[in-house]
């Protein structure tokens, strides 16, 4: 108990500044805790999920009062493993964004210059690991959400398969994408948690129906795995982004691993396919905020939300279903193909996560859709149910963080924890997560 | 597509306000309209491919999923946790618009 005191001071100290959380708990019946893997374990859960008691929000204004009566499976698995709920983390409204500058509860200050964003949507679960205010944190990522403001803020962040960890409880934002994942400083403790979250759940009929393997055992071994890169994931990217990405490619090569270039559909093509796709599942998926059962009325959306819901009901209106759902949905098609093929050459692609890093706040405006673009290279793995992590592998000229990423096939985790661990090993993250500790005592 | 793209007008982002229940002001209307026409020019790349002969991908699962019988009953909530949240209730029912006339 005395371990979460200390975190719920710092978290009180920090927030101010950083304003990574919507809501603390403190009332001690919520603190309690079971026996488990996870005894006592303080983690923060992105504000999507659901609680029992504790509010709720998606970081909108038509949730702000909305206490929902039962945990996501998610939450309620962690729970009995031991861990405690401490806080719910802000994010982009309904996740819309790659920035958290839509949330109607403030933006989240990026932890290495307060002048930055901390990238989004779960742009508060990554500053929180970052500032070391609690040891773990849960995010949901529906193209980029986890893996992006994990590489702006420095620390590790993974995208578990689409249908691995049930998303009941999750607020519903692009339902064929959304995933559950997890945001953390080593591998071993994203291992644990993802031992506890992954499996069948009967309560969300999408997840998977195969056993779930034991992802400890898999850390450390020795593999020579064959690394594909891609030249259309280089596209674009900033010059102190790709100089770390060659180094990182040299710790693999040093680490056994043979490195193949591979030719891929250019992630731009995805940017047009998720457009279209998420905003046809956000407006139906918020069709359902009425204020009638719970909630506020719909006059409370933001204004993003209501841009995207009414261009997704736009492009499945009859008459252009076709010319924009439909044809997105087949080049999504084309998507999966081009990754199996890629996967019969190698065992994982390693990109980086994304072009820049992190963005002064309110500079996203000066992009029409600034989070598809940011998202870019996190965009077609996403949109075919891919798991991938991000890892922090250096510092940019300013003192920003910059991160790489592991995709690895359908189911794959273990392959990719693995070789994440290795690289934990071998690197330490070339310091960035012990410097980002620092400066948050 | 690009023609289509053209047609989108102020009056298109009225229409589907109302088709999805969002009181729009004059100036999200403009703006949505501009910054729509935009997105929509974006996406015509995907023209580059041929699609005729590919079938649509919705998900992870190609297959249909269902809920094995008896699962939404066991997630169902009480009467008492339905209404916990609501603003509008009355005798243990939820209170809505009256949608049909006299």
């Amino acid at each position: 108990m005395k371990g979460i005191e200390q975190n719920i001071e710092k978290i009180e100290k920090y927030n101010p500044i950083l304003n990574c959380f919507i809501t603390v708990v403190k009332d001690p019946s919520l603190l309690k805790f079971k026996q488990g893997p996870l005894t006592g374990i303080p983690i923060a859960v992105k504000d999507n999920f659901c609680t029992a008691g504790i509010r709720t929000t998606a970081a909108s204004k038509v949730l702000e009062d909305f206490i929902p009566p039962y945990d996501a499976t998610v939450v309620k698995r962690l729970k009995n493993a031991g861990a405690v709920i401490i806080g719910k983390t802000n994010m982009d409204a309904w996740a819309h964004g790659s920035s958290t500058e839509t949330s109607d509860f403030g933006t989240t200050r990026n932890p290495w210059d307060l002048n930055r964003v901390a990238g989004g949507s779960s742009g508060g679960s990554a500053c929180a690991v970052s500032a070391g205010l609690v040891p773990l944190a849960i995010g949901s990522e529906t193209a980029g959400s986890i893996r992006q403001p994990a590489s702006w803020c420095g620390v590790v962040g993974l995208k578990p398969t689409y249908g691995r960890v049930s998303r009941y409880g999750l607020i519903a934002m692009c339902s064929s994408t959304d995933s559950p994942g997890i945001l953390g400083s080593n591998i071993t403790d994203i291992t644990k948690t993802l031992q506890i979250i992954a499996g069948k759940d009967p309560f969300d009929a999408t997840t998977a129906d195969r056993a779930v393997p034991n992802y400890i055992s898999l850390l450390g071994r020795k593999v020579r795995y064959i690394i594909g890169v891609s030249d259309e994931y280089l596209e674009g990217v900033e010059e102190d982004v790709l100089n770390r990405f060659e180094d990182v490619i040299e710790v693999f090569k040093k680490l056994g691993c043979k490195v193949k270039k591979i030719k891929t559909i250019s992630p731009k093509y995805a940017i047009s396919v998720y457009t279209i796709v998420q905003r046809a599942e956000v407006s139906s998926n918020l069709a359902r905020y009425t204020g009638i059962r719970y909630g506020n009325n719909r006059s409370l959306f933001g204004s993003e939300a209501k841009k995207r819901i009414v261009l997704g009901t736009y492009t499945l209106c009859r008459g252009y279903y076709d010319e924009y759902y439909k044809r997105a949905q087949k080049v999504r098609r084309l998507l999966l193909e081009d990754f199996k093929k890629v996967f019969k050459e190698v065992d994982v692609i390693l990109s980086p996560t994304t072009p820049t890093t992190a963005l002064k706040v309110g500079e996203s405006e000066k992009y029409p859709f600034f989070g598809e673009l940011m998202d870019k290279l996190l965009e077609p793995s996403s949109l075919v149910g891919l798991p991938g992590i991000n890892l922090p592998c250096g510092l940019d000229r300013n003192g920003l963080p910059i991160g790489f990423q592991i995709v690895a096939p359908w189911f794959e985790e273990g392959l990719i924890l693995n070789l994440s661990y290795r690289f934990e090993k071998e690197t330490e993250y070339f310091g960035v997560i012990k410097k980002g500790f620092e400066r948050y005592r | 597509m690009k023609k289509m793209c053209k047609k989108f007008k102020k009056e298109d982002v009225l229409y589907l306000g109302k088709l999805s229940k969002l009181e729009l002001s004059k100036s999200e209307i403009e703006r949505y309209a501009k910054e729509i026409v935009k997105t929509l020019e974006f996406v015509q790349n995907l023209m580059v491919f041929d699609v005729s002969a590919v079938e649509e991908y919705f998900g992870i699962s190609d297959r249909n999923v269902t809920f094995e019988d008896g699962v939404r009953n066991l997630r169902a909530l009480s009467q008492e946790e339905a209404l916990a949240n609501t603003k509008h209730k009355k005798n243990g029912f939820f209170i809505t618009r009256k949608i049909l006339k006299e």
